[in-house]
């Protein structure tokens, strides 16, 4: 197993006449991935690399009842109506590319999904990847090699080079998620934690959070309860009060998302912290034995 | 300093330009893990910015992922010119 997406998930790409969306539906398809369609409004009948675009997402599942999760690559002012439309539809899982939605905007996303039981991942998300299975998103694939190490990030960057050093100490991953850079985000670190958990392809967690917000501090209580190993690391130690580091949400604003606040949450509740992200291979080797 | 994500080849150069414009900056060292980014967007800005400025300023730069092979062609090529 893995979790949200394996080998046999059905997915559409949302805005995949885009520059972007295209070129990473291409990659998508290299990497196995199962692409069933593809929605752009008024570019219905096209093809994308082979994939049939279809104007709305209920027409796109109609003729593609399988389909559970799906990918949203439009600007920002159309990813409200996007992600709406995909929920209303019925699928699952809405992986939410796009960057810099508005806040109220994905204020009511997140309520909408969670009347209707769906999981939104960003926005401002990388996507995730199930090593060897599948990948939705833009996640480098040479990055990930599948192994059981579960690995739950806000950043892209960090995704990528937190499983590069996995692999090169020979571990590997059972799905790598990334939550997304933005201040409002649909689902949370103690979301995808429950799924670890719960998945026995997986062994341990390694999470990591950045300075902003409060979701960190929001798991840690999960941690405790939790039976595998959670390793977590905190990107911005360093970062001064009031300057955004590259993400919308990355900023400490007040007494609120600093570092401090977030290691010591998760540590109280039983994650080991770590300082750097190529410690974290010989901390899982003395966790897991 | 923070691209964001996939970064136009204009807004790298500006930024290399910001960075070594600035009395303070000794040298730069750039990080580009091609995801939504592109590495081969990354080395026809950093070709590009280096034939027109000549900068005097060392630069390190580390780059992986998504388009890493045609990335490191374009700064071999770039090279033997």
């Amino acid at each position: 197993m893995s979790i949200i997406i394996d080998q046999n998930t059905r997915t559409i790409v949302q805005g995949i006449t885009g520059k972007n969306a295209s070129f990473h539906t291409k990659l998508m398809l290299d990497y196995g991935t199962k692409i069933v369609g593809g929605v752009t409004p008024g570019k219905g009948g096209e093809e994308v690399f082979g994939v049939r675009v279809y104007d709305t997402v209920r027409e796109c599942l109609r003729a593609h009842p399988d389909a559970t999760v799906s990918s949203v690559w439009v600007p920002p002012r159309f990813a409200k109506d996007a992600i709406l439309e995909a929920i209303d539809a019925g699928i699952k899982t809405v992986v939410v590319i796009t960057e810099r939605i508005p806040v109220h905007d994905m204020l009511c996303v997140r309520e909408r999904a969670r009347e209707k039981g769906v999981m939104v991942i960003g926005g401002n998300t990388p996507g995730l990847i199930s090593p060897g299975k599948s990948l939705v998103g833009m996640l480098p694939r040479i990055t990930f090699q599948p192994g059981r190490i579960g690995t739950v990030a806000r950043s892209g960057a960090i995704t990528y080079y937190l499983a590069n050093s996995l692999n090169l100490a020979g571990f590997g991953e059972s799905t790598s998620v990334g939550l997304g850079g933005d201040p409002i985000l649909g689902a949370n670190f103690e979301d995808i934690l429950r799924l670890f958990e719960d998945d026995p392809e997986t062994d341990a967690v390694v999470m990591a959070g950045e300075i902003g917000g409060v979701y960190e501090e929001l798991a840690a209580p999960f941690i405790k309860q939790m039976t595998k190993p959670v390793v977590a690391f905190i990107a911005g130690r360093a970062a001064p009060q009031g300057k955004r580091l590259g993400h919308a949400g990355a900023i400490i604003e007040g007494n609120l998302g600093t570092a401090e606040s977030k290691i010591e949450a998760l540590r109280s509740n039983g994650a080991v912290i770590a300082q750097t992200l190529s410690e974290i291979p010989e901390i899982l080797r003395q966790k897991l034995g | 300093m923070d691209s964001g994500g996939a970064p136009t080849q204009d807004k790298l150069r500006k930024m290399l330009g910001l960075l070594i414009d600035n009395p303070r900056v000794k040298a730069i060292f750039g990080a580009r893990f091609g995801g939504i980014s592109r590495c081969d967007d990354w080395a026809k800005a950093l070709v590009q910015y280096v034939i027109e400025n000549k900068p005097a300023k060392p630069m390190v730069m580390r780059m992986a992922g998504n388009m890493e092979e045609e990335g490191r062609r374009i700064l071999q090529e770039a090279k033997e010119k």
